[in-house]
């Protein structure tokens, strides 16, 4: 497909995805993860490859949106990995558990997110 | 046709709007179905118009004068109000005096409002780019966005001119300044299978007349057809800073098979066979000594990728092309 025309799909889905994850509370009922078993599920199943290792974002057939310290709350989070927007694929229960899910959840929240960009020179270019 | 990077109205990442217009003027655009449509890439693909009902659409351009062979890519064809063949960057001058002419003063105000609110969301999106940037700044492998950041801190007292890109990267335009219609020769119909580096050479070749600093960046995957291309830029001695976007596999595959084991149920732990570059790492900087050109890499540490562009770029100024191995987070 061509990339242009990839881009632009992209931003839909993350368009269709942002707005909700700003106005969603955190989840109060996140089930308890394996932060260590997730990343190692995040690194073997391929979520890095479109999410980036550090949960930075990244691109397919368009934007994959930033998961480090998502705000997302977990059942949302796991309704995007069940039944994706748009080009995402769609992870069954026979390839992810829900106890995959969780864990997955509990490692990208543990991962630090962004920082200042005032801190890094080369960003205010 | 290129707008200038950071001007206020340059919307580029806010494709909704596409709904909002009641005329598209597209000037020399590659891919227009692409942009006025919705595409979902599922089991059964699905697309939609994101255009509203009643918009018209005008292209302004050369491609349809490009006319030439049985085997051309034009991608998906699009439907359009008006087409005019000409040259867009000639006509846009007198386009732009005749838009003008038919302003009056009501709707100079009106297009005043609109632009203060696009331009305070162009400001959001700019801002919102480097904060993005900063997630993993010191990890490795290097993130896309600290790679495209490094090289524009170097660059960007050049008169640069970038001529190739890796697929889905956009760090360039979302972090640096372009100002000129030469700093940008857009994409290729299809990436990842041989075209960027020969074709980054081409361009390379006809900044090196004017005294431009030409810069790619390109994938390992794109890279691994034709390498051949560093012995042309050696032999001919043509200058050019070859950024390799080295995430050690053909990515978009690995990716898109990915999204079908998925799809089927099927487990996705082993999609890397067949699509990644490693066992043994291809060391692309004595690939590229080999080949008679400057070689750098492999960048693995971030702290380490300053040096490795000075020392490049310098090879570049001198007049040789250079190839700085960063190798990188897949995008």
């Amino acid at each position: 497909m061509n990339s242009l025309h990839s881009i632009a799909v992209a931003a839909l889905a993350v368009a269709a995805l942002c707005p909700g994850a700003a106005s969603l509370a955190p989840a109060q009922d996140a089930p308890q993860g394996d932060a260590a078993n997730g990343k190692h599920i995040y690194l073997t199943e391929a979520c890095f490859t479109c999410h980036g290792r550090s949960g930075q974002g990244g691109a397919y057939q368009g934007p994959a949106p930033s998961l480090a310290h998502t705000a997302l709350p977990f059942e949302a989070f796991k309704e995007e990995i069940r039944n994706p927007v748009d080009n995402m694929p769609a992870y069954s229960d026979a390839v992810l558990s829900d106890k995959d899910i969780a864990d997955i959840y509990a490692f990208v929240e543990s991962l630090p997110g962004p920082r200042s960009p005032k801190d890094i020179s080369i960003l205010n270019d | 046709m290129n707008f200038p990077s950071r001007h206020p109205l340059n919307q580029s990442f806010r494709r909704s709007l596409i709904g909002q217009a009641d005329v598209i003027l597209a000037i020399e655009m590659n891919d227009l179905w692409g942009t006025v449509n919705s595409f979902s890439d599922r089991i059964v693909r699905r697309s939609r118009p994101m255009t509203r009902p009643g918009a018209k659409i005008i292209t302004l351009g050369v491609r349809d004068l490009y006319l030439k062979a049985n085997y051309q890519d034009f991608g998906r064809w699009q439907d359009v109000d008006l087409d005019i063949a000409g040259d867009g960057e000639a006509s846009l001058p007198a386009l732009t005096e005749a838009v003008k002419r038919l302003i009056d003063k009501g709707r100079k105000d009106a297009y005043a409002e609109r632009g203060k609110k696009l331009a305070a969301a162009h400001l959001a999106i700019g801002e919102r780019a480097k904060i993005d940037a900063t997630i993993g700044w010191d990890s490795t492998p290097i993130t896309t966005a600290r790679m495209c950041a490094e090289v524009y801190d170097q660059i960007k007292e050049e008169d640069w001119s970038v001529v190739g890109t890796a697929i889905g990267l956009t760090w360039p335009h979302r972090l640096w300044d372009f100002k000129k219609p030469r700093q940008w020769n857009g994409v290729s119909g299809g990436g990842g299978v041989g075209y960027n580096l020969p074709a980054s050479l081409g361009a390379a070749l006809a900044n090196k007349k004017h005294g431009r600093f030409t810069v790619a960046f390109g994938g390992d995957g794109d890279f691994m057809f034709n390498p051949g291309t560093l012995w042309t830029a050696a032999h001919h001695k043509i200058p050019m800073l070859y950024i390799l976007h080295n995430n050690r596999a053909y990515h978009q595959e690995y990716m898109y098979l990915t999204t079908m084991a998925a799809r089927h149920g099927r487990s996705v732990d082993r999609m890397d066979i067949g699509t990644t570059i490693k066992d043994p790492n291809v060391d692309f900087a004595t690939l590229a000594r080999g080949m008679g050109v400057h070689g750098e890499g492999p960048i693995t540490d971030p702290s380490k990728l300053a040096p490795a562009l000075a020392r490049a770029i310098a090879a570049a100024k001198s007049g040789e092309a250079a190839v700085v191995d960063v190798v990188t987070d897949p995008r």
